[in-house]
């Protein structure tokens, strides 16, 4: 049963964006900012860490197919959600994703909160918007949606590995990030794992006792580690607390 | 408009659309195309069309029916599926057919069979019974509609969210466990389903039935007798146990129900249908029991009475 979809090394290197003019730095920006806005909406949406991590990746799959100055980052984020909701059997109504959305915006500028009008025209809009990217996200994907993460398979290494609670966290937290980037694409869920439990091996300075090379035994090459390593730093050499959006797509 | 597909007579109407005949025009096959609307601006696309597509892209076995393409048509999803001549609900109400032991002993290890390999992924059909049940012209028996499954593993099962009631299975194949407002459960209940379906082939009816709930727990409980603690532990703390009272029943005995079957027939029945879902026998165990390696061989698909015309 192989469900993890692995995109090809000539479509990671030529992505749709850059062909259409966008920088190699705006688009890693842009995914971060699209990311981290599903993490938040999910959050308040109280979807659990995996669906997060769906909608995550669908988001990032989608980029490799059209370009972000073509289709608007802001509604891929909220349709991501929606669909993830829907594959992981946690649905989410449609109207509860706009109004996380809206709040989160309205944090973001320093807004007065209040909720979104369900019969405005700006709600009607949003939500046909929504409707539309959910459909042109399963078109593209040719309807495969099933996606596999790495979650159990860091906690099994961690296990068997004896890492430390701290360890075996701050391995956790890393992988939640490699969300924000486009690793889930780009790595089977296995490296992914033992990426992470290295990265943060090494961040928090405690060494895997076991074994020096334990990656081995989970099909790991260093060579796939460093790999991922590059694109966590990258990721964390940025501001991803509060990252800036991007206007590209034309306004309606 | 998809030219690919050029649409034949209407087959079946199903919840969530029509389903047509068509040929492929590219590799000239017969295919069944199911199209689904993609339902109101406030709910997108339909969950259970999302659940029939991942579910079946997982699952790739000759006993589950085959997803041969997806696409998108104006407001609508359509599923390509392999085309199947009948349903065993045809099959069964079709008086002119005759089931001969072996017959029935073929299909009931093909419906285990695909029931298996949803189960070896981790999938919970939870909607087993004769029409979605499908049989192709070589009488190989197929698993489809998949819009209810689930995965066992899936870790919101523990929610009581809308997904997770027990509203599922056809009522007359609803598990007892479930019938009783348990919200928790697992591959036990396709296997109750398919000890339902066995019986309606070995009788040529439904031996559980009723319109309400109540109505098929006292069918069950009149032929398997009433659970209690001692065969069904965890019973009376199960939601409804509590709410609803039931006669005292004996348990029929399942040679006055089936006087024709042979021991090893009613030895595998009995296991399917146990009242307690942890001691009801799995889809795998179930292929492994004598009953399908004793004298009379179970009927070549091909040679299944389904087709003479």
């Amino acid at each position: 049963m192989e469900n993890h979809i692995i995109l090809s090394t000539e479509k990671l290197l030529n992505t749709p964006s850059n062909k259409d003019g966008v920088s190699d730095e705006d688009e890693r920006k842009i995914r971060v900012y699209g990311a981290i806005l599903i993490r938040k909406i999910g959050l308040i949406l109280k979807l659990p860490h995996y669906t997060i991590a769906t909608a995550q990746t669908i988001f990032q799959r989608f980029y490799y197919t059209k370009s972000i100055k073509r289709i608007e980052v802001k509604v891929i984020s909220m349709a991501s959600v929606f669909l993830a909701s829907k594959i992981d059997e946690t649905p989410r109504r449609i109207v509860h994703i706009i109004n996380s959305f809206i709040h989160v915006q309205q944090l973001e500028e320093n807004q007065q909160i209040h909720p979104i009008d369900p019969y405005s025209q700006e709600y009607t809009d949003i939500s046909s918007e929504i409707v539309k990217g959910e459909s042109y996200m399963l078109h593209q994907f040719g309807f495969v949606i099933q996606v596999e993460h790495p979650f159990k398979f860091l906690l099994n290494y961690c296990n068997s590995l004896e890492c430390s609670q701290e360890l075996t966290q701050t391995a956790w937290n890393i992988l939640n990030d490699s969300y924000l980037t486009t690793i889930c694409v780009q790595f089977p869920p296995e490296v992914i794992a033992s990426s992470c439990i290295y990265f943060a091996s090494r961040l928090i300075d405690e060494e895997i006792v076991r074994n020096v090379e334990w990656y081995k035994l989970f099909g790991t090459t260093m060579d796939e580690i460093l790999d991922v390593s590059l694109e966590l730093m990258l990721l964390y050499l940025q501001n991803i607390e509060s990252p800036k959006y991007i206007q590209f797509s034309d306004e309606k | 408009m998809n030219l690919r597909y050029k649409k034949l007579e209407v087959i079946g109407q199903g919840a969530f659309g029509v389903v047509h005949k068509a040929k492929d025009t590219e590799t000239n096959e017969i295919v069944a195309l199911k199209k689904i609307r993609i339902g109101n601006a406030e709910d997108g696309v339909n969950i259970s069309a999302i659940r029939e597509i991942k579910f079946l892209k997982e699952l790739n076995h000759p006993n589950v029916v085959k997803l041969l393409n997806v696409f998108h048509h104006s407001q609508n999803i359509n599923i390509v599926y392999e085309h199947c001549k009948k349903d065993l609900e045809k099959v069964i109400k079709d008086r002119e057919i005759m089931f001969s032991p072996s017959d029935i002993k073929s299909l009931m290890q093909m419906l285990l069979e695909g029931l298996n390999h949803c189960h070896q992924n981790w999938i919970i059909h939870r909607d087993m019974k004769p029409s979605n049940l499908l049989i192709n012209s070589k009488g190989i028996l197929k698993l489809a509609d998949f819009g209810l499954s689930r995965n066992y593993a899936s870790p919101s099962h523990i929610n009581t969210n809308y997904q997770y009631t027990n509203q599922v299975v056809t009522l007359w194949y609803r598990a007892p466990e479930l019938l009783l407002g348990c919200k928790k459960y697992g591959f036990g209940v396709d296997i109750w389903a398919a000890g339902c379906i066995f019986a309606e082939l070995l009788r040529r009816q439904a031996i559980i039935f009723g319109d309400t709930e109540i109505e098929v727990l006292s069918s069950i409980f009149e032929i398997f007798g009433t659970p209690n603690q001692t065969n069904w532990p965890g019973f009376s703390s199960l939601p409804l146990t509590n709410i609803l009272t039931f006669q005292e029943n004996q348990p029929i005995a399942l040679t006055d129900l089936f006087p024709a079957a042979s021991n090893d027939l009613l030895d595998l029945f009995s296991k399917m249908m146990k009242f307690n879902p942890s001691e009801r026998i799995s889809a795998q165990k179930a292929l492994e029991h004598p009953y399908f390696k004793n004298e009379p061989k179970p009927t070549l698909p091909e040679l299944l009475p389904f087709f003479k015309n």
